[in-house]
């Protein structure tokens, strides 16, 4: 019954043609619910590319009603529904594809739907960042928000095939986590041995090391770290790191430690 | 233990890449035990001297190769190529001056073929990729060759020979598909055809260079660092070439990397958050020890010894560059000694006609037997002939610095300091100890220099002359601005702090500056900021090409050192400077410009028109019947202009015109020409900061005796009263009472001009004071004589170079002492020069009782002019009624067109041809001349139709109605009819709609106020003849208690005052512990201005931005000289805005102040400004001058050129 409310008033011609007057499309919109006791709900959706098609915005709304379910009371039902839109941006008429290049307009859509079902920190894409240090170099952003931006995966392998550097693991850990009983070589060698989670692990394979200095101009900028690409006996291919550097301990750095940063498939 | 030389090095000549100076470099290879290093930098050779020559100062045992990094535009990886012999050194730098000449100034193209047109001889070391970035736009401009150069070098800027797949390298940005399977199988494709043209490339070069091609090999911890070295071992292997071993250093030590990444940051104009992984991953690329390069390379020891191998095929050393003079054969003379010794005895004849003293003869003897010795001829023959160009075209010049001490020189006519006059050491200027050739400066005219110039490059040819260079360094205001981008300050913040940064600065960033601009000192990010800022300090930026430096070879230059574009067309410049080629040996001859030359030569012009006093050397067989000028000619050691010098009224004569020299010359009282000789060398940092001016001023005064720390100093010291002043004596008591030879006196001057650099300046230091306290010197006088070379190292003055200057002192004193008129006359024709605004220099003419006429359509030319008219001692100041007798002026000064802006030298010129007879009106002057109205309302602006009776309201209002509807026919109907008000008419609410109304009725203008009328007279002329803008204040100065400036002379020292006047000049020496100098000058005076640091501090808004000052301090008074020394400073900029109705006259009286400002403003909108409001400007940046040291005025001035800007200053 809310459903087919909410649908009609999203039927209404008028906000299409008022955006399409301006030439702008919704990326942020609001259903405000004003039930007969005077309390107001409002349920908002956000889209990945401006639109203002009323089946599309629809569409979100279902989902988000859908999301809601109970919290939305109608009481003794809404005498009015507004649909606003808080945030436009200006959408050019696309020309439709003859050829069937309406992927991308898919999968944005199912991206809004999910988001708008979901919740918007659900639905999320990995973009990478221009950084050195593994952890920085790659974020979890809101899918809509990055849907029309370049996610730059393209120029982070260019810039690991051109220098010729190793691959690192699909996943890191969340945090690196510190590994135990480590043996190997100073200043630079790689574990022959080390404990991860109480068990030990005899170091077979080696590759590395790949050394990377912290951020010097940030506060967080950390220690020199130096990876290692490592296969134990049983075959499992872990990413290890050391924290500090020796020569670095004459100018009074910690200690260098061990940590294990991620797993290879 | 392993043996290992490094042959990856780059310095900081690799601009903004290279993060360590040559010398650190060589310094850290010895220290970590380096057998050697190879330093080459990116397509270029600027640094290798350096690491010469600090090799050779700390005697480092480590072997060293210079050599180049060459980066090719053509996808070529780098090479690093080094000469095996001087034949090979001749090709690589033909070689790189092919690239430098195909493009624009500071950037050097090259491509595979250049390299293997010059391959015969180098040593190649292949990199594993290359780093060439296309340089910034425009840039690719086609090889153009000057014509001069023989055998044109084959313009080739086609493909290489090398078959790189075309495809491939335009393939390269088509990127957006690598993401896909596909792409990926093409990448690891690429790869394999890397390998493959690695392989090409390398049997390309070892074709045509067989066993001389080395492939390199890195390990900078990539994470697959092995099985690289595998690939690369494998690679070398199927090419059949060795494999070395390199670390690609691009500093000394890993502490450097922070400075790396924030040089990448300025190459890539991004801040340190946003360049990512344009930054460096690690910090490995330092000078490794030779053991750690070993455990690196474990696997391939083969490639550690291969760096020996290289190391022992490399013979070159930059020793072997032997300089050969041009050849200077004379007509009739064997050798060119013999042409020498002939002039120079002929000269020495023509010098003193009443027959040549034993002294000189004997001094000709030995320097001519020790100029054959060390063959030296053919340079002096090169001297001569170059003096001898200027002298024919009658271009004043006059050589300088320790040539001076030469009688040769003098014979020549090189130099004007009489050697019978004193004990001048040759040995200063030549030595055969020191091997080091000898340096004659010699300035020209600085209007005139360029006619020198080219004379140089046509008669010697330009591929056997060029430019030295200068190198541009980061130092205080660039070193902020450029890291406070790289940390992302905004503009803003980096405007404010760099304008609290006065001029140089001496490096330290301090915090106070950085707190003043908003910046939390206390942040880490900021700390570091501000540590980088000063550690980038003294980082070369780019080459530029020193002012007159000339390199002139027998054999092609280009064979020698690479020669490059310069800025201006038709310069080409080497990449070594002044310094580097002392320290090879090669010959420079400095040809500089000097203002005050080209003011003498125009007031001998004008004495000899006006005066019918020739100024002009007896041998008239020399410029067409007539005689060049000469200094010489002047009447030598009159009192009057002693004088008038012991006045301290010296304002425009050269060198004695600044304000510490000026407070100088009434306590020394200059009695006789060695006494300017001592006033020009006193007030220099090197005395000031050895704390020798005082001693040596009691001791003239006789307050102090005269006395000698030992006898054996008395010899060096009895001329200056026991006191060392000249550079020579400081170093003869390091030698005399410190023990040192003379070579390590000499090391030690040198060390002082890098002792920042390299720290070694603590051994000498420790050397000198505790050699002399051995030898029963009191402590705290070594300390000061040790103190006083630390000032020379940058700022010394030999005593023959004291005494060349002092001879244009003398010279230009006399002018203003017996025809002030002309003197002013040529200062004002010769500007920019010297410390003074014109608005100055006409009044201190007046003031001398001169009549100074108007600038006037009927009368003025271009230049200020001199017209009959009298001299005046009623006119005359009581300061200078003195010397009213002593004046032989009998023409008044008639200022020139060249003085209001916006005017050009054609229009003028226009105007003087066409004056056959007066002007008679506005309209006949336009219809005559047909200048636009335009400018004939600028010549109303500025006043000039005083001769027609027109007052400039009623000149601009009849200017105004000129040509404004139909040009020169608008009396006809049809135009009339067609009339359109003009946009004047909006603006000038006074003025009739219609401009074109024929026959207008005449209009009653009301006359312009005078405060008006100067104000007009400040904005279109920079002066005013009528009054002083203070005079106009004075009631409402009166009111605040503020006293004339003149009334300072009659108040006791202590008294405390206010005074007030216009800011003319704002200094701070370097040497005088931030304290500032400030001139101001009301309507009857100057007064002199002191403020220290902490008054400073407090009003520094206003000693920095305001244009009219009130100043409330305590007076000093000592042997006439007075200041006041400030507590409190007020703006009164705002009266001045009181003076007109509607008119800001802040900007334009700011000119009094701006001396050096180049008029470069927009006209236009400086003749709208008047229509709007008045304008506060803000504290502006400083003009240059403000910064600079005592005696060393503006860049740009003229005045004292030669130590500036040259390497001593960038090196510190």
């Amino acid at each position: 019954m809310n459903q087919s409310r909410a649908k009609r008033t999203c039927s209404q011609p008028s906000l299409k043609a008022a955006l399409a007057a301006r030439g702008d499309g919704a990326r942020r919109l609001e259903l405000a619910l004003f039930r007969t006791d005077g309390v107001v709900k409002r349920i908002a959706a956000g889209t990945s590319r401006p639109v203002r098609d009323p089946h599309t915005i629809r569409a979100l709304f279902v989902e988000r009603l859908a999301a809601l379910g109970d919290e939305i009371d109608p009481g003794f039902g809404f005498d009015l529904a507004r649909l606003s839109v808080l945030t436009a941006e200006p959408c050019p008429d696309e020309q439709i594809g003859l050829g069937g290049h309406e992927d991308r307009a898919e999968l944005d859509r199912l991206v809004d739907r999910l988001s708008a079902r979901l919740g918007r920190w659900r639905i999320s894409r990995v973009v990478a960042h221009d950084s050195h240090i593994p952890e920085l170099a790659a974020a979890a952003l809101p899918a809509q928000a990055t849907a029309r931006s370049e996610l730059g995966w393209e120029a982070f392998r260019r810039f690991r095939i051109q220098a010729d550097l190793s691959p690192r693991p699909l996943r890191f850990l969340a945090k690196p986590e510190p590994i135990e009983d480590v043996f190997a070589l100073v200043p630079d060698g790689p574990p022959v041995r080390f404990r991860w989670r109480r068990a030990l692990h005899e170091v077979i394979a080696v590759e590395g090391p790949e050394r990377i200095e912290g951020a010097w101009w940030s506060e967080e900028g950390g220690p020199a770290r130096d990876y290692f690409r490592v296969e134990d006996k049983a075959g499992l291919r872990f990413w290890l790191f050391r924290a500090g550097l020796y020569r670095d301990m004459a100018r009074g750095l910690p200690r260098p430690r061990w940590f294990l940063h991620g797993m290879y498939a | 233990m392993p043996r290992y030389l490094e042959f990856a090095v780059a310095s900081n000549f690799s601009f903004l890449r290279g993060a360590s100076h040559a010398e650190e470099l060589m310094l850290q290879a010895a220290h970590i035990g380096l057998d050697g290093l190879g330093l080459c930098d990116r397509n270029s050779v600027a640094g290798v001297v350096r690491a010469h020559l600090i090799k050779r100062e700390k005697d480092l045992a480590l072997r060293y190769h210079p050599g180049a990094r060459l980066v090719f535009a053509d996808d070529t990886p780098d090479i690093l190529a080094y000469p095996r012999d001087r034949a090979a050194w001749g090709r690589l730098c033909r070689l790189l001056t092919r690239g430098n000449l195909r493009a624009e100034k500071g950037e050097c193209i090259l491509y595979l073929d250049d390299l293997l047109d010059h391959i015969d001889g180098l040593e190649l070391v292949v990199m594993e990729t290359s780093t060439w970035e296309l340089p910034s736009l425009p840039l690719l401009r086609r090889p153009t060759l000057p014509p001069a150069l023989p055998q044109p070098i084959s313009a080739h800027v086609g493909p290489a020979r090398l078959a790189i797949d075309p495809s491939k390298v335009s393939e390269s940005p088509a990127v957006s598909q690598e993401g896909t399977p596909r792409a990926k199988l093409r990448l690891v494709e690429n790869e394999k055809k890397a390998g493959t043209k690695t392989n090409h490339l390398l049997s390309l070069l070892r074709a045509a260079a067989p066993d001389r091609v080395r492939l390199a090999t890195n390990m900078l911890y990539r994470g697959n660092d092995r099985a690289r070295l595998a690939r690369r071992a494998e690679t070398a292997r199927q090419a059949n070439v060795p494999l070395i071993a390199v670390n690609d250093a691009l500093y000394h030590h890993p502490d450097r990397r922070e400075l790396q990444d924030v040089l990448t940051c300025i190459r890539e104009h991004l801040t340190i958050d946003q360049a990512g992984r344009r930054l460096a991953v690690n910090a490995e690329r330092y000078l490794k020890p030779p053991a750690e390069m070993a455990r690196l390379f474990r696997e391939a020891p083969e490639a550690i010894e291969e760096t020996l191998a290289l190391d022992r095929v490399l013979t070159f050393s930059l020793d072997e560059l032997r300089y050969e003079y041009p050849d200077e054969m004379r007509a009739g003379f064997a050798t060119p000694q013999d042409a020498l010794v002939h002039l120079a005895w002929e000269g020495a004849a023509a010098r003193y006609p009443g027959g040549i003293p034993d002294s000189v003869r004997q001094s000709l003897d030995h320097e001519l037997a020790l100029i054959a010795q060390l063959k030296y001829a053919p340079y002096f023959l090169t001297v001569h002939h170059i003096v001898g160009y200027a002298r024919s075209q009658n271009i004043l010049c006059q050589g300088r610095g320790s040539a001076a001490n030469s009688a040769v020189c003098y014979c020549l006519r090189i130099t004007d300091v009489d050697p019978r006059d004193g004990n001048l050491l040759f040995e200063r200027f030549i030595s055969s100890d020191r091997g080091e050739p000898p340096d004659i400066d010699v300035d020209f005219e600085h209007e005139r220099r360029e006619e020198v110039i080219q004379h140089i490059y046509d008669h010697y040819g330009r591929d056997h002359t060029g430019i030295a260079a200068t190198v541009i360094s980061y130092r205080g205001r660039s070193a902020i601005r450029e890291v406070g981008k790289a940390f992302g300050l905004s503009e803003d913040t980096i405007g404010a702090l760099s304008s609290s940064i006065w001029g140089m600065g001496g490096g330290a960033v301090r915090t106070t500056e950085l707190a003043r601009a908003g910046i939390d000192v206390n942040s880490p990010r900021m700390g570091k900021m501000r540590a980088l800022a000063m550690e980038i300090q003294s980082f070369p930026r780019h080459l530029s090409q020193h002012v007159g430096g000339f390199v002139i070879t027998r054999s092609r230059l280009d064979e020698v050192m690479p020669i490059g574009n310069g800025a201006m067309k038709d310069r080409t410049f080497v990449e070594w400077d002044k310094d580097d080629l002392d320290a090879l040996g090669i010959l420079k001859i400095d040809v500089l410009g000097l203002g005050m030359l080209t003011c003498l030569r125009k007031a001998f012009e004008l004495t000899e028109k006006h005066y019918g006093v020739a100024f002009r050397s007896p041998r008239p067989e020399e410029n067409n019947g007539q005689g060049y000028f000469a200094l010489s000619t002047i009447p030598k050691e009159e009192q009057p202009v002693y004088h008038m010098l012991q006045r301290a009224d010296s304002l425009g004569v050269f060198q004695v015109e600044s304000r510490a020299q000026m407070s100088m010359l009434p306590r020394l009282k200059p009695k006789e020409f060695y006494d300017l000789v001592i006033e020009v060398a006193i007030v220099r940092p090197g005395p000031i900061q050895g704390d020798m001016v005082h001693p040596y001023l009691r001791r003239r005064q006789g307050i102090e005796p005269v006395s000698y720390p030992s006898k054996e100093l008395e010899a060096v010291l009895e001329r200056t009263l026991g006191v060392p002043l000249f550079q020579e004596q400081a170093m003869k008591i390091a030698i005399v009472a410190g023990g040192f030879t003379p070579g390590e006196a000499d090391q030690l001057r040198r060390a002082m001009a890098t002792f920042k650099r390299t720290g070694t300046i603590g051994t000498f230091k420790i050397k000198m004071i505790e050699g002399m306290v051995a030898r029963n010197y009191p402590r705290d006088f070594a300390e000061r004589c040790f103190s006083q070379i630390e000032g020379f190292g940058e700022y010394g003055f030999p005593e023959s170079h004291a005494t060349s200057f002092a001879l244009l002192v003398y010279a230009s004193a006399w002018l203003k002492c017996r025809y002030p008129d002309v003197f002013a006359a040529a200062l004002l024709n010769a500007q920019p020069m010297g410390f003074y605004a014109p608005a100055q220099i006409v009044r201190d003419l007046r003031e001398h009782g001169v009549e100074v006429r108007p600038v006037d359509i009927n009368h003025s030319d271009w230049d200020a002019t001199l017209e009959p008219g009298s001299h005046a001692i009623e006119r005359m100041q009581a300061l200078h009624r003195e010397m009213a007798g002593d004046i032989r002026t009998t023409h008044a000064l008639r200022l020139g067109f060249r003085k209001i802006k916006g005017l050009s030298d054609r229009d003028a010129t226009l105007i003087v041809t066409q004056r056959n007879v007066p002007y008679s009106s506005i309209r006949d002057l336009w219809l005559r001349t047909g200048l636009s109205p335009r400018i004939i309302e600028r010549l109303a602006d500025a006043d000039t139709f005083g001769s027609l009776g027109l007052t400039r309201r009623q000149a601009l209002w009849a200017a105004k109605a000129l040509g404004r509807v139909g040009g020169k026919d608008d009396d006809l109907p049809l135009f009339r009819a067609r009339a359109m008000p003009s946009p004047a008419a909006v603006i000038e609410p006074q003025a009739p709609a219609y401009r074109s109304v024929p026959r207008e009725p005449d209009v009653q203008l009301p006359p312009m106020p005078l405060g008006e009328e100067v104000v007009n007279d400040y904005r279109f002329l920079e002066l005013s003849l009528r009054a002083h803008p203070a005079s106009f204040l004075r009631a409402d100065l009166a009111r605040h208690a503020i006293i004339r400036n003149e009334e300072l002379r009659v108040c006791p020292s202590g008294t405390r005052v206010s005074v007030s006047g216009l800011v003319t000049i704002r200094q701070r020496p370097g040497s005088a512990n931030g304290v500032i100098f400030m001139t101001i000058e009301d309507e009857t005076a100057i007064a002199n201005i002191i403020v220290w640091p902490k008054t400073f501090e407090r009003f520094r808004p206003i000693i920095l931005g305001a244009r009219y000052v009130a100043v409330t301090g305590e007076v000093q008074q000592e042997s006439n000289v007075i200041h006041v020394v400030a507590s409190k400073l007020d703006d009164l900029t705002r009266l001045l805005a009181r003076l007109t109705e509607d008119a800001p006259p802040i900007e334009s009286l700011a000119r009094a102040d701006a001396v050096k400002r180049p008029h470069d403003e927009d006209i236009d909108s400086r003749a709208r400004g008047r229509r709007n409001p008045p304008r506060i400007t803000a504290p502006a940046e400083l003009p240059d001058f403000v910064a600079s040291d005592l005696d060393v005025p503006a860049r740009g001035s003229a005045h004292a050129p030669s130590r500036r800007g040259g390497t001593k200053i960038t090196r510190g």
